[in-house]
């Protein structure tokens, strides 16, 4: 018998599951996997019981904490795919609309971060996952392996003036802190092999925090640098990704 | 009170059909989308540097091509002229971006509905049935769809939502050696298209096109480069049961159609409506468009 899988969107733009179908295993994930139930690849709309649900996408509206409820209720294992789904994602910039975690309101079993989640990330928790493992993930900030990283220990010295480096042919070689712009590394976790800052951008920390709540560390990590007042006002920094929970809920 | 349908959720976006019945007569047809997020409103007070970025988000499948509409967009406002490099870079990025959304809609979205309209079958062929059909055509779909993703990687900086569309053209040109291998892959794609194409013509080219496919009375809103298939570059075409209304470049897009954020029944939004008509965008008004493939007969 194959286990019975279940892919549910909830508010997102379908990216997770475009990453998992372009997957080196998407051939072996077919051939273990049943999926009973995903309204982007079949015209199923009952949810029924399954092995294991992943779900992509974040909670803006009671609509879908009745669906996540439902899904909880039939999945063993549910597994949050992705940064809408593990912390909010890109509507936490929305002024009017809510935007929050399935965490928020179920019991999740694991969640695999990145808007997109990495290619290589997503693929091995997946066979981890057909092998009825936990998912794993780097325990390490983004620094810790980055390329740019040099020598020294990073002291935060300089005023933090820039949100985007001036782009050049020549790679860069300092880090983007050093340098005066404003780079999340230091409270985001790794696993996405530095693909942004190897191309000269800095970091937005789509990958989210190494632990503990988002925003949290965001703004714990902001408090210590000396942004400039500009950069202080613009919310862009802070809610990219997440929401602050002020409160409960 | 009416019965209602729900017919089909195989629809990007989170789109679904539903039908509404009244004694046995349909008595409307909808297109529900789910979820109205209002980028309007997310984009409101951000820097325009910020935009591209933010904007890639509206859709997990066509990412380049929203973020890259938003650097056209501000680079008009700015008078703001990317390189011939940059157009070519980002036309690249396009071309992963259409090799992969496009097989994974082809096969997964369009083609169990295929087997519905031109071979008679009840109901559109299950996932499962699907993937088992043609194990040569699953095979090639499965490596279009990665090797699109290569593209966009290369091209684009990541596998989805792109950082290399910036304002002005693009942030960072792929080294030799990667465009080399975007080559290789380009090739290794058009060989995986013909075998589909192929499969396709053995499969449905003997049948009548669909009657349901033969729209009358609307109109077709779609880009072309003096009558030739362009993504990025043109003039707008509209057009009528053969007739052309207009052609007309981007910023006089205003005065052709206008801007309702009021549609009855829809998610709030603005809208582009013609009075009086049903307006086709996408690949059906593409195709009544285009006059010119650059293809070798």
């Amino acid at each position: 018998m194959k286990n019975k899988v279940l892919i549910a969107s909830l508010i997102s733009c379908s990216g997770c599951i475009g990453t998992l179908l372009a997957l080196d295993i998407l051939p072996e994930f077919f051939e273990r996997f049943d999926v009973v139930y995903s309204p982007f690849l079949m015209d199923q709309t009952k949810i029924q019981e399954v092995d294991m649900a992943l779900i992509e996408g974040c909670v803006s509206e009671e609509g879908e904490i009745e669906i996540l409820k439902e899904i909880r209720k039939n999945s063993k294992k549910v597994i949050a795919l992705g940064t809408c789904a593990s912390f909010g994602g890109i509507l936490s910039l929305s002024t009017k609309k809510k935007a929050a975690s399935i965490s928020d309101y179920i019991e999740i079993d694991g969640f695999i971060p990145g808007c997109p989640p990495p290619l290589k990330l997503l693929g091995n928790n997946l066979i981890r996952l057909l092998e009825n493992k936990e998912i794993s993930l780097p325990e390490i900030n983004l620094c810790a392996n980055c390329p740019l990283r040099g020598e020294s220990e990073l002291e935060y010295q300089e005023q933090i003036i820039q949100l985007q480096p001036k782009f050049k042919a020549e790679p860069r070689i300092h880090c983007f802190l050093k340098d005066k712009i404003l780079c999340l590394g230091p409270v985001v976790r790794d696993g996405c092999d530095h693909q942004c800052i190897e191309r000269g951008l800095p970091c937005e920390g789509c990958m989210g925090p190494v632990a503990q709540d988002f925003t949290a560390n965001i703004i714990n990590f902001l408090s210590v640098l000396k942004l400039s007042r500009n950069l202080r006002r613009y919310n862009a920094i802070f809610f990219r990704f997440a929401k602050p929970k002020i409160g409960k809920g | 009170m009416p019965k209602t349908v729900t017919l089909c959720t195989r629809v990007e976006g989170h789109g679904s059909l539903r039908f509404t019945l009244q004694e046995n007569e349909i008595s409307g047809v909808y297109f529900d989308i789910k979820g109205y997020r209002g980028f309007e409103n997310i984009l409101s007070n951000k820097k325009i540097i910020d935009v591209p970025r933010i904007i890639s988000r509206v859709c997990g499948l066509c990412y380049a091509s929203h973020a890259i509409a938003s650097c056209k967009g501000i680079e008009k406002m700015f008078e703001l002229e990317p390189s011939d490099q940059s157009i070519l870079l980002r036309r690249l990025l396009m071309t992963g971006e259409l090799i992969n959304s496009h097989s994974i809609h082809f096969f997964f979205q369009a083609l169990p509905d295929l087997f519905v309209l031109l071979k008679g079958q009840s109901n559109p062929t299950p996932l499962e049935d699907l993937l088992r059909f043609d194990p040569n055509l699953t095979k090639n779909i499965f490596e279009l769809i990665k090797l699109g993703k290569e593209l966009i990687t290369i091209f684009g900086g990541r596998s989805a939502h792109p950082i290399t569309p910036v304002i002005g053209g693009i942030s960072h040109a792929p080294s030799k050696k990667s465009i080399g291998i975007g080559r290789k892959y380009l090739q290794q794609a058009l060989s995986n298209i013909k075998e589909v194409l192929e499969r396709f013509k053995e499969l449905f080219a003997q049948d009548e096109p669909p009657t349901e496919l033969s729209l009358k009375d609307h109109t077709f809103l779609a880009l072309h480069n003096r009558r030739k298939y362009d993504r990025y570059n043109g003039v707008l075409q509209l057009k009528q049961n053969k007739k052309v209304l207009a052609d007309f470049s981007v910023e006089d897009y205003p005065k052709h159609l206008n801007w309702r954020d009021d549609v009855p029944g829809q998610l709030p939004g603005i809208y582009s409506v013609i009075e009086d008509s049903r307006l086709f965008v996408g690949p059906i008004s593409r195709y009544n468009i285009i006059e010119d493939y650059g293809l070798v007969k």
